[in-house]
């Protein structure tokens, strides 16, 4: 049984910038881990508060909340630790060693922040907590869930660019210098947090401790607080508690967040609660059930919100295969059907009055059209039994992308051997896409057309774009370096493509007796005065598509970064190594073309829910082969991007790896 | 005494989401395009046909029935042909039908039996089309589209208008029917008896009580009402779609309304 330990910090009492919400958003979080359902046996919190404290030592002063962080200091493994903090965001000057930043830091105005002598606790000196903490001690899970501005970036990166209404302004309360940060000299082991790189200009970068990070504003962003039920709250904390009642402890970090997310929309304008993952978390830790170990189980539901701008939506799109008229169920409350697109990855659904008050969300299943079903046809020497099981299959579980048709009109063909092997080709070709599989029963049918079904998916992924093309490649730019004739993987040593071709050609380059893969650099530059955002999916040559090993890349205006993947380490990499791995090798393949899918959009689009496994692969001699697929239309008149606008680009690596 | 048209307006949106129709019995077409006034009428200045945008419309019917009755405030007594009398009731022993008592100043009976909803579904095209008429000064700023039309199948809505409002409704046909339902148009509900003043619409079809509405400027702002802090998602995101100039969902603010 699993103990959870608890820091909750809550300040409305500032001298000159009182807040009213923070202490009740405390009380009410307390509310909710007493009574949080689950397996956890026991909460030991402790709680700062001003108003409400007590005695001296429950203030929320600079010291005492890192005092506070003594307790997590029984926390064992397989406990989870809580730092919850509501209350004023600050930022200030940077020192110059901080090299990351962009000038500035943020920082968490404590209680005696603004006495005389009083210092803000910064955001490195969270990060560094956290770190000691969490270093001493890997195999807790830490989370951090700040409601203030700029709360995005408070215990990690810095971007902070806009001055808020809630935020209250440094005036010196902060260290001067770097080596005036709580625990710049401290070890912990034999790492220190604050690792100081020599040169001609003196650098310190800091350690970040694995951890979760719940906040309620993107780093450009206000966090407000607003009258709820009679009540000041924050808009965050009230939503987060909320969805987590709601959910009964059920949820991923991501949904909660989700829905979350859509709360707080509708209750204020111009904040995005977030989450991130730091330290060597991987990206999948986002998936785990809140406050639990355990990854919650697969949800192929989609949030249904409503949305200031267009009304009752649903958090699936086009990119998802939903198509206008595909029905909606929203369990136990009624049905309703697609009415439109507000972007790739969101859908208008019909309102109803059964969904009542803007502020409830539900989660639906989509009942879609075959409209964009990947067409097959049965072989007209299939076995007769085999077609029998594959008519019923498509009877008892259908999908809606896989269309049957009559002989030699679909897209690819369903064949058999007299055995029952069954494979799936393309017509007037011997070659499966998948290994055979043996059809004899109603249950390998169905497991057979969901190997279809999968292929489907990813051929229409592969293929899927946008047929409004608000966004040009005027808006952006792509630049693609990969590894030359000499195999260096640090970022200046990639060489650029003079052009992007539909499939590049990356090739291994032998080095003594190894074989060093090949890998690339991807570049983006925003050309708006907006910003732009960047998915990825990545879709294999087994038909598996990952969605989540790319780091959501985010442009401001005439910005220019490189995509980053996040691998088994959870450390975010420019450089993209890519493998002809070994169980293609056995199988004789000396290339294979896998693509990556991005998606630029002017709103974040989410595209978790493609991912899918592969399928087994068939020896070299017989696969069928799969067009590449364009870069993207012609270049457009720029014109003034609406909200929602996107757009795919689609890049083919053929990955080359001689067979000696 | 609030205002019926505030109470009932306010108590709709509060149940529903939806802005109410006033008054209940005007009907609305979806595509209209107008501006609310401060009583909370959306008075009709044209549709998107006679501005020449094309106008797309999805439809769904739903055979539920739904009630937002303010019950703690109302009491409906229904009574079967044979059934002993209610107490105060003229209805007699032989008679079917509803006795409906106000208990307070405000009060509603609000049923539906089925409903359908239709709703605008080319929203990115209609969007373009009305910034385009509205920068060459064909639109006007405060224009209002019904982009989400609520029609009942059949509706009873009773408003009280002043207090200890209480009615007989006595069913003029069918009166031996075993359950008596409000929104029965079969039962042909007259009023045998009234008390106090009151806003009836019994059982009627065809009603279109609830709508949403898009524009680029919320109705506060078009009442001359701009100097309010925005203190609401709603206002304030109203306020940043000013600013962008996008069409959007105008969503009710209660202080868009004044008494009759």
């Amino acid at each position: 049984m699993a103990t959870i330990y608890a820091v909750l910090v809550g300040i409305d009492d500032y001298p000159g910038r009182p807040l009213a919400g923070c202490v009740n958003d405390v009380k009410a979080f307390m509310d909710y881990l007493k009574s949080m359902p689950g397996e956890q046996s026991s909460l030991i919190a402790r709680v700062l508060t001003a108003p409400g404290a007590s005695s001296p030592d429950q203030l929320p002063t600079r010291a005492n909340i890192i005092k506070a962080f003594e307790i997590f200091e029984d926390a064992k493994s397989g406990d989870s630790c809580i730092f919850y903090y509501s209350g004023h965001g600050s930022y200030s000057n940077a020192p110059a060693e901080f090299e990351s930043s962009n000038g500035r830091v943020q920082s968490f105005v404590c209680h005696d922040s603004r006495q005389p002598g009083g210092k803000d606790l910064m955001d490195k000196e969270m990060g560094f907590l956290i770190w000691k903490t969490v270093t001493a001690r890997p195999d807790i899970h830490f989370v951090a869930i700040t409601d203030c501005c700029h709360s995005g970036s408070i215990v990690r990166a810095i971007d902070n660019k806009a001055v808020t209404e809630r935020l209250m302004m440094n005036d010196g309360h902060v260290p001067a210098r770097v080596e005036d940060y709580l625990g710049f000299d401290v070890t912990v082991g034999k790492e220190r947090p604050y690792e100081v790189v020599a040169g001609p200009s003196r650098k310190v970068n800091t350690r970040q401790g694995p951890h979760i990070h719940l906040a309620a504003s993107r780093n450009n962003q206000t966090s407000k607080e607003l009258m709820i039920d009679g009540i000041i709250r924050g808009a965050f904390t009230y939503s987060l508690l909320k969805v987590l009642y709601a959910s009964g402890g059920g949820l991923s970090y991501l949904d909660v967040m989700e829905q979350t997310q859509a709360s707080v929309k509708n209750l204020v304008p111009g904040q995005d609660p977030d989450i991130s993952v730091n330290g060597d978390l991987p990206p999948s830790e986002k998936e785990k059930v809140f406050l639990g170990q355990k990854y919650a189980g697969a949800n192929p539901k989609y949030l249904v919100y409503y949305d200031l701008k267009y009304g009752w939506s649903l958090k699936g799109g086009l990119v998802h295969g939903i198509s206008k008229g595909d029905i909606v169920r929203i369990e136990g409350v009624c049905k309703t059907i697609v009415t439109g697109f507000s972007s790739a990855d969101t859908s208008i659904i019909l309102g109803k009055l059964e969904l009542g008050r803007q502020d409830k969300t539900y989660f639906a299943e989509v009942d879609r059209q075959p409209n964009q079903a990947l067409t097959v046809s049965l072989a007209s020497d299939i076995e007769p039994a085999v077609g029998d099981w594959i008519r019923q299959a498509r009877v008892d579980a259908p999908s809606p992308f896989v269309s049957l048709l009559p002989e030699q009109l679909g897209r690819l063909i369903i064949r058999s051997k007299l055995d029952g092997l069954t494979y799936l080709t393309l017509p007037g070709s011997d070659a499966p896409y998948f290994i055979p599989l043996k059809v004899d029963s109603p249950g390998s049918g169905i497991d057979f057309l969901q190997r279809v079904e999968k292929v489907g998916r990813w051929m229409h992924l592969l293929a899927f774009n946008n047929p409004r093309q608000d966004l040009t490649r005027e808006h952006y730019s792509i630049r693609l370096f990969i590894t030359g004739q000499i195999v260096d993987y640090s970022p200046k040593s990639l060489e650029e493509l003079k052009e992007i071709e539909h499939v590049n050609d990356l090739c291994y380059r032998k080095k003594d007796q190894d074989w060093d893969p090949p890998a690339f650099r991807l570049v983006i530059k925003n050309n708006t005065d907006g910003t732009l955002y960047i998915t990825a999916a990545y879709l294999g040559f087994d038909y598996s598509i990952q969605p989540s090993q790319f780091q959501l890349l985010e442009l401001g205006p005439c910005m220019e970064k490189a995509l980053s993947y996040v691998g088994k380490g959870g450390l975010p990499q420019e450089v993209v190594k890519v493998r002809l791995d070994t169980k293609y090798q056995e199988l004789g393949y000396t290339d294979i073309t896998e693509y990556l899918k991005l998606f630029v959009s002017t709103q974040k689009i989410d595209v978790r829910r493609l991912k899918q496994a592969g399928l087994e692969t068939p020896p070299v001699k017989a696969v069928a082969t799969r067009g590449p697929r364009s870069l993207g239309g012609e270049e457009e008149e720029s014109k003034e991007l609406a909200a929602g606008s996107w757009r795919t680009e689609t890049i083919g690596f053929r990955i080359i790896r001689p067979s000696h | 005494m609030i205002s019926p048209n505030i109470f009932y307006i306010t108590l709709m949106n509060r149940n529903t989401g939806y802005r109410a129709t006033w008054n209940p019995n005007v009907r609305l077409k979806i595509g209209m395009v107008g501006k609310i006034d401060k009583t909370g009428v959306f008075n009709v200045y044209s549709s998107l046909e006679k501005k020449g945008i094309p106008a797309e419309v999805m439809s769904d019917n739903a055979k539920v029935e739904m009630d937002y009755t303010s019950h703690d405030s109302v009491s409906i007594t229904s009574k079967l042909a044979g059934s002993a009398p209610v107490a105060g009731s003229v209805l007699s022993n032989a008679n079917a039908g509803f006795s409906v008592d106000f208990k307070s100043d405000n009060g509603v009976v609000f049923q539906t039996s089925g409903y359908t909803t239709h709703q605008l579904t080319n929203l990115a095209e209609i969007e373009a089309q009305v910034l385009n008429q509205y920068k060459s000064g064909g639109w006007e700023k405060d224009w209002l589209i019904i982009t989400q039309l609520v029609e009942a199948d059949s509706a009873t809505i009773i408003i009280s208008n002043s207090s200890n409002v209480h009615l007989d409704l006595q069913a003029t046909a069918n009166a031996g029917a075993p359950g008596l339902k409000l929104t029965d148009a079969s039962l042909k509900l007259a009023v045998v008896r009234e008390q106090g003043s009151s806003m009836k619409y019994l059982a009627e079809s065809g009603l279109t009580p609830l709508y949403r509405v898009m524009g680029i400027r919320h109705p506060l702002f078009g009442l001359g009402k701009d100097s309010l802090k925005p203190k609401t998602g709603a206002e304030e995101g109203a306020a940043a779609g000013e600013e962008s100039d996008s069409l959007r969902m105008q969503e009710f603010d209660a202080d868009e309304l004044t008494a009759e």
